[in-house]
């Protein structure tokens, strides 16, 4: 996994990974139902930046992040940051400790129906990777 | 109408008829047996308890979920309930905000999406082509006719 220290600016073009645990959020045609994009109660959208990461060291997070759950890895769902942008949200680079490529997504409108809207258009614009024996 | 109780795992599925069914919804190429629409019913309320089963600890999206609680579960079991008889039953889902959700999906460009929370209401958002249409209803027995009227818009002809 690459050490550098990565631009605290994210960039529009950059490329966010959000990950899968629950099945049910991955419908049949493999498209991606917005309530995976539907903000925790803390009203931020927690998010992997691409960035500087080989496609296994994706995987590698996201399977940490499931093992923290005990859960499962389904798949990582890909969104170019513009399209958050495009919604009025704003991408902030918040490194964690076991993640140094952690992101959240902020500034959600408070109402709950606004939220389903924009989680529809970004669901819209993802591509979903479903975790493969040869993913890891 | 026929009302629905919530399923349950240790009491079987029974419906209780309490009088003739109103054909709310229907189309011309609509040939849909009582017996098909009524196992359509009963999967949705199937997949409902699996989804409250599945989501009922904290953290179940591998982040910070907050646990689908019974009786979320309830309400949505009830929204289930009020539709129409003969309306296509949408898929169940959760989301990290305690929320359930009934989803009615053609396509990224043709879905309606409800969520269902402790607070009695029902929170909806649409994409239908170039259309954006997103609000809130008070939940009540009677299905929301703004919600209906989408679902007609969403529904192939």
């Amino acid at each position: 996994m690459s050490t550098n220290k990565l631009p605290n600016i994210v960039a529009d073009d950059e490329f966010l990974a959000r990950y899968i645990v629950y099945g049910n959020h991955i419908r049949a045609d493999n498209t991606v139902k917005p309530d995976a994009f539907v903000p925790s109660p803390h009203a931020q959208l927690s998010v992997t930046r691409h960035l500087g990461l080989t496609d296994n060291d994706i995987w590698m997070i996201g399977t940490k992040v499931a093992k923290h759950r005990e859960r499962e890895l389904t798949g990582h769902v890909d969104v170019a940051c513009l399209h958050y942008r495009k919604e009025q949200l704003c991408v902030r680079s918040s490194p964690l400790p076991n993640n140094p490529n952690h992101a959240d997504v902020i500034g959600w409108p408070v109402e709950k129906a606004q939220q389903k809207l924009i989680a529809l258009e970004i669901a819209k614009a993802g591509i979903y990777r479903a975790r493969t024996s040869a993913a890891l | 109408m026929i009302v629905y109780p919530p399923y349950f795992e240790d009491q079987p599925y029974q419906p209780v008829i309490t009088q003739t069914v109103d054909f709310e919804y229907s189309t011309p190429k609509s040939t849909l047996s009582a017996r098909t629409i009524e196992s359509a019913r009963i999967g949705t309320y199937t997949s409902l308890y699996h989804l409250l089963l599945q989501c009922s600890s904290a953290g179940w999206d591998g982040f910070d979920a907050i646990p689908i609680e019974w009786a979320v579960y309830a309400r949505a079991s009830a929204v289930i309930a009020s539709l129409p008889w003969r309306f296509p039953m949408p898929s169940a889902g959760a989301e990290p905000d305690g929320h359930i959700t009934l989803e009615w999906y053609i396509s990224p460009d043709k879905l309606l999406s409800v969520s269902i929370g402790r607070d009695g209401l029902l929170h909806y958002a649409a994409v239908i082509g170039q259309a954006r249409h997103y609000g809130v209803e008070p939940q009540g027995e009677m299905f929301p006719s703004t919600i209906k009227h989408l679902i007609r818009r969403i529904l192939p002809e």
